[in-house]
């Protein structure tokens, strides 16, 4: 797995030389090497632009503070001393402040939720529902910060209160706060290293794209083929039946998210079919499923089949079986697939399902809702390829739509999650934050345009981006980046014909473009290699001479005619 | 005085943990505590599982920081395996001269008889 070391700092009011130490020591991806700065130094190294520490650069700086440390006002009124929620907020929004003026100096900013120690009782009963109960505040006080963070694209809250939960009483010792300036115990730091892990892998887009699950005692509980779909066990008056039902429903609720679901089963297919449509207690419905393949062929076999159908990489996805055998044969035959233990007991399916750290999304954008509808989409393109003989033919009845659009406030978040999580058609694999991209951009020597496709089977969304910087009379295509979802309908030599023929109106002498090699991104190479631009293996980048015309097919001249219209 | 659970944790875990046994499972206890502050520590600074192994001091493979998390956690675990509360923590045993921490033997034999004069009274 190519997943580069992070370089974070840790700016804390307590000693964490412990959590760097177990950062460093975590064998879970990414591997992470983290700065400390000594302990209580918190605003003054915010708000000091000459501290060393803004002279290197940060894959992420990490704010860990304690509330009553940080804002004078909170702790006086843990103190119960008379202090008006207002005051305490105010200090917030400046410590929010400080944390905003250093946003540029770093691609990410984690920040833990504010906690207080579990064996304070605050007001007692009136804690949490008295303004100036402890509970009632910390509650007050993580919102702000919510609220001010909210439209901040790369400062992320973490929720420390679900460590403090997950180690129980344990949490806070007093005894490590006085001789070593440590509030938690080490546990709130293990539980710290997996989120902070889990949330750089999902801002680098490393997050699972798609769960498959078998069928038979997965799904429901007994074997349809021997039982038939009126026997199997599934909802009703039963534990089991509940639980099962109970595990569909998080994985429906992980599809809304954005989750494409997949069916791998050894089973007929007509039986299992029958089951998913008929079963009333189902809560998973065909409509749900991006695909499956029902056979009694190897599963390892059958994941990478429908994988290919659906242009998604193996290390997208995760396997979900109640067979310990079939789990291994996946795992040692497909090592990308993530292939999580699973509990024998079915009513821990869904309490698994639901702690796996694997599905995070930085951003939620209109496209992630609707994926499992456009991968649906697309299955009913191809049932329609595979009835109609040649690609020009097929191209021909989808009724191709291409718009061309700038970069805007509008399109940045999902520009970003475009870039950011293409592995495949990916020349460059470059990522990048909202801000660095916006910045990007922000010069006449850069020109980025972003694609949108629709047919007559649907909208695809925004699926496509590519970007050229200008150099004298040289142009160097830095991004082309195209989502799978959109492959095999020649959107890729739309977006060439676009840079193209922009370099020919700024008559430029030749346009480059330096394929640089991932895993993953094989079809960019692919491609290249059938594109207008040729190869220099002394230079070692594609070339195309810009006053030549890139004749683009008569059905992409149709789907585009939209594009001046769209670009001013 | 102690509490009516605590008496009988103390009288159940009696037989199992007298003598050998119970120098074995402090023992158990100790390396489980050394190798999670093992897990906070740089590579090249594994600490080994030894009797022998010394602690702090001169030679010591331990900071500051790294014996609180050792204490906490030895003090943790010996209530979970024998349901007593020990706390390693005063003037002795933090001194440099006189401290159990310099060896885990002398840990072993430190704990073993302070957990003598709890359960046994």
């Amino acid at each position: 797995m190519d997943s580069p070391k992070s370089r974070g700092l840790i700016i804390s009011d307590f000693n964490t030389e412990a959590l760097s130490g177990l950062l460093k020591n975590s064998p879970q991806l990414p591997a992470i090497e983290a700065e400390v700065i000594p302990f209580g130094q918190v605003l003054p190294v915010l708000l000091e632009r000459g501290h060393p520490c803004w002279q290197k650069e940060y894959d992420f700086i990490l704010i860990w503070t304690q509330p009553d440390a940080v804002i004078n006002a909170f702790q006086e009124l843990t103190h119960f001393q008379p202090v008006t929620q207002e005051t305490i907020l105010s200090e917030v929004d400046e410590f929010a402040q400080a944390i905003l003026n250093i946003t540029g100096h770093t691609r990410q900013i984690l920040i833990p939720t504010w906690t207080f120690p579990t064996f304070s009782r605050g007001l007692g009963i009136l804690d949490v529902k008295s303004r100036r109960g402890i509970a009632n505040t910390l509650m007050r006080m993580n919102l702000r910060l919510a609220e001010t963070f909210e439209e901040v694209q790369n400062v992320h809250l973490l929720n420390a209160q679900k460590w403090i939960e997950s180690t129980g009483k344990n949490s806070f010792n007093p005894k490590f706060w006085f001789l070593s300036k440590v509030p938690y115990d080490l546990q709130i730091f293990r539980e710290a290293v997996d989120e902070i892990k889990a949330s750089l892998q999902t801002i680098r887009g490393e997050s699972k794209k798609m769960i498959i699950v078998d069928l038979d005692n997965t799904l429901w509980g007994g074997t349809v083929g021997e039982i038939g779909w009126e026997s199997l066990i599934l909802g009703g008056h039963d534990p089991i039946g509940e639980a099962l039902v109970d595990f569909q429903k998080g994985l429906k609720a992980l599809a809304n998210s954005g989750i494409i679901l997949g069916i791998a089963s050894k089973n007929e297919e007509s039986s299992a079919l029958e089951a998913i449509q008929n079963h009333p207690e189902m809560v998973l419905r065909l409509t749900d499923f991006a695909g499956w393949r029902i056979n009694w062929n190897d599963k390892a076999q059958n994941i990478v089949d429908l994988t290919q159908e659906l242009n998604l990489g193996l290390q997208s996805v995760l396997f979900i079986d109640d067979n310990p055998a079939e789990r291994a044969r996946v795992k040692e035959a497909l090592p990308e697939v993530l292939v999580p233990d699973w509990p024998e007991d079915k009513m821990l399916y869904k309490k698994t399902l639901m702690g796996l750290k694997c599905f995070d999304s930085p951003a939620l954008t209109a496209e992630d809702g609707r994926r499992t509808q456009m991968y649906q989409q697309e299955h009913q393109r191809q049932a329609m390829r595979s009835r109609i003989g040649s690609l020009e033919d097929w191209l021909k009845t989808l009724n191709l739509r291409i718009t061309v659009e700038k970069l805007s406030e509008a399109n940045l978040q999902r520009v970003t999650q475009l870039l950011n999580k293409t592995n495949q058609m990916n020349l460059s694999t470059r990522r990048m934050t909202e801000n660095e991209l916006w910045e990007w951009t922000n010069s006449k020597h850069r020109k980025l345009w972003t694609f949108r496709v629709a047919d007559k089977f649907g909208d695809s969304g925004l699926t496509g981006l590519a970007s050229l910087e200008i150099n004298g009379k040289i142009g160097t295509i830095v991004d082309f980046i195209l989502s799978c979802r959109v492959f095999g309908r020649k959107i890729e030599e739309a977006m060439l014909h676009t840079v193209l023929e922009h370099a020919r109106a700024q008559q430029l002498d030749e346009v480059r473009a330096r394929y640089i090699q991932t895993a993953k991104n094989k079809p960019c190479l692919d491609y290249l290699n059938t594109s207008p631009l040729r190869y220099d293996p002394h230079q070692d980048l594609y070339i195309g001479k810009a006053e030549q015309s890139f004749a683009l097919p008569d059905l992409l001249r149709a789907a585009m005619g939209n594009l001046k219209e769209t670009e001013t | 005085m102690r509490s009516f659970i605590e008496k009988e944790k103390s009288t159940l875990m009696r037989p199992l943990s007298q003598g050998p046994e119970k120098a074995q499972l402090i023992r158990q206890t100790i390396f489980d505590a050394l190798d999670e502050v093992s897990a906070a520590l740089p590579d090249e600074q594994e600490i080994e599982r030894s009797d022998e192994t010394i602690l702090i001091g001169a030679s010591g493979v331990i900071d500051s920081l790294k014996l609180t998390m050792l204490i906490v956690s030895i003090e943790q675990k010996i209530e979970d395996a024998f349901g007593v509360t020990i706390t390693l923590v005063d003037s002795n045993t933090l001194s440099p001269e006189t401290s159990p921490f310099r060896q885990v033997r002398l840990l072993v034999q430190y704990i073993e008889d302070l957990l003598k004069a709890k359960i046994d009274g």
